[in-house]
């Protein structure tokens, strides 16, 4: 039975070396020396050396613009393919600028307002109309435009004065309320559509400009299948006068029935063309609204010290506003990217402890 | 710094001079041999052990960043080497190796503590030979296996109460 000291003693004696050390570091310098490199750190040389700081922020700086562009990219996705829906034409017109964006609109509605329905005739086969109606666009234009002026009254009185009556345009709509600095008008103009861009220019010069916007929706559907279906009901319309005409001894009941037939069918017609003129009115006729609001009229030269003090707290609320938005785009990344940040924190620590655990086992 | 501190001469060595190692391998070699026979129950297995530790050294010195003193840090590396060697060796048994270790001392009494210790598991084996290696205090073994020193000692208390008790197991008719 060892005493404790005896085995405390005899344990040292286990792990004691007898003899001189054979030297081994010098096999091992040999060795090292003849030694070809693995294939991975061949390629790889840096394996298993410490990794410099600036590389390591390189890294993680890349991390992070990855991280920010898989966050970004979904909504240039987004807005590329909002860009790609815009028609051909109006991103055409949207490149050109403004103005050439009011020009694109200036089309001649082609077809001609009726002020009676034709008297029946066979309609022409659909392969004489189809071409010429389908080549044509009919566009329905609308202007929204806001003003600030001193004097709103006078301006409503001046853009009511833009119109041309002689042209058939007018003014549809018009209001004003309040007084002094809160006063404020909203006027619609029906004005011709091929003049819009030059009612806009005048609308301009009336005050100092604060929004302007225009659109334009394509109802040339509408029209061709009304143009269409208008046919049709016509054809109809010819076809029971011309029964009517050979039948003229039939049955009274016979008779009657037809010509309930043929009123229900010229209802249809007078309907359609009522549709048909309406739509001739949005196409030939576009929508202005204009909104006149109250503003102060431009300041006379300020002097040096006030221009600074101005310029000093534009400064610094665009700054806060920079800051905020700044803030708001840290947060939206933090919280955006919170799964990407976790897998990043994983890998980072997964990462540091593989190389922590090499270096301890010299691998 | 000591010109001549462990430090000092893997830094040397880092930088080329061969002769630094020498030093350091006078220092540590036998230790480290002693170390790795009492684990591997094997002088030849010992000097594999031992000869693959330098070789990391030679590679790897220049990521040694002295987070820790240079002997824990070629302690770890032999201990690894060891569990390497062994791991090696229980995929390929050589023939007539394991089955007849290699007496290191031939003494009744430390043959017996060398089959005890031999049964013990292999972690506390370790911890065992390691906080009884020569100059090898429980601070430095507590660095070595990287636990809280007192959860070493905890552990080395039951290793040694499990020695205990498989000596007198032994010692009993």
């Amino acid at each position: 039975m060892m005493s404790p000291d005896d085995l405390e003693q005899n344990l040292s004696e286990l792990t004691a070396w007898r003899g001189e050390a054979p030297g081994l570091w010098h096999k091992a310098l040999d060795q090292h020396a003849t030694a070809k490199p693995d294939a991975l750190r061949a390629v790889f040389p840096v394996l298993g050396r410490p990794i410099p700081q600036p590389v390591l922020a390189a890294m993680v700086g890349l991390v992070l613009v990855s991280v920010v562009f898989a966050l970004m990219v979904p909504n240039l996705g987004k807005a590329r393919r909002s860009a790609e829906a815009v028609p051909a034409p109006i991103a055409a017109e949207m490149a050109q600028g403004y103005r050439a964006e009011t020009d694109y609109y200036r089309e001649e509605p082609s077809f001609a307002v009726a002020s009676s329905p034709p008297p029946p005739s066979p309609p022409p086969p659909p392969s004489q109309l189809e071409p010429a109606r389908t080549s044509e666009r009919f566009v329905v234009r609308k202007a929204t435009i806001e003003l600030e002026t001193p004097d709103v009254a006078g301006t409503l009185a001046k853009v009511a004065h833009s119109v041309s009556l002689a042209r058939g345009e007018y003014v549809q709509e018009s209001s004003i309320s309040g007084q002094g600095k809160h006063a404020s008008a909203r006027l619609t103009l029906r004005v011709a559509a091929d003049r819009l861009s030059e009612c806009l220019n005048e609308l301009r010069g009336l005050g100092t400009l604060t929004s302007e916007r225009t659109s334009g929706e394509d109802v040339t559907a509408q029209v061709v299948d009304l143009e269409a279906r208008l046919r049709n009901e016509r054809r109809i319309e010819v076809e029971l006068l011309e029964l009517l005409e050979r039948r003229s001894e039939a049955p009274l009941k016979e008779i009657l029935e037809l010509r309930e037939s043929l009123s229900s069918v010229r209802q249809s017609i007078e309907r359609m063309t009522a549709q048909r003129e309406h739509l001739s009115r949005l196409v030939s006729l576009a929508t202005v609204l204009v909104i006149i609001q109250s503003g102060e009229a431009p300041e006379a030269q300020a002097g040096l010290g006030d221009y600074f003090v101005k310029q000093l707290g534009s400064a610094w609320q665009s700054g806060l506003r920079l800051l905020a938005e700044s803030l708001a785009w840290l947060v939206k990344v933090i919280v955006g990217g919170l799964p990407w940040w976790l897998l990043l924190a994983a890998a980072t620590w997964a990462l540091a402890r593989w190389r922590r655990r090499m270096l301890a086992r010299g691998v | 710094m000591d010109e001549f501190s462990d430090e000092a001469l893997i830094r040397r060595f880092v930088a080329g001079d061969r002769s630094a190692l020498g030093v350091l391998a006078e220092r540590y070699e036998g230790p480290l041999l002693g170390l790795a026979s009492g684990l591997l129950d094997s002088r030849e297995l010992a000097m594999d052990a031992v000869q693959e530790t330098w070789l990391r050294v030679i590679r790897y010195g220049a990521s040694f960043d002295g987070r820790c003193s240079l002997k824990t840090w070629l302690y770890r590396i032999a201990i690894n080497q060891c569990r390497n060697v062994k791991a090696r060796r229980a995929a390929r048994p050589l023939v007539g190796d394991a089955a007849a270790p290699e007496p290191v001392l031939a003494a009744d009494e430390l043959d017996h503590l060398r089959a005890a210790v031999r049964a013990l598991s292999p972690d506390r084996r370790m911890l065992m030979l390691l906080c009884h290696h020569q100059g090898i205090t429980h601070q430095v073994a507590a660095e070595i296996l990287g636990l809280p020193l007192g959860t070493l000692k905890t552990r080395l208390r039951a290793a040694m109460t499990d020695l205990r008790a498989r000596l007198n197991a032994e010692a009993a008719p």
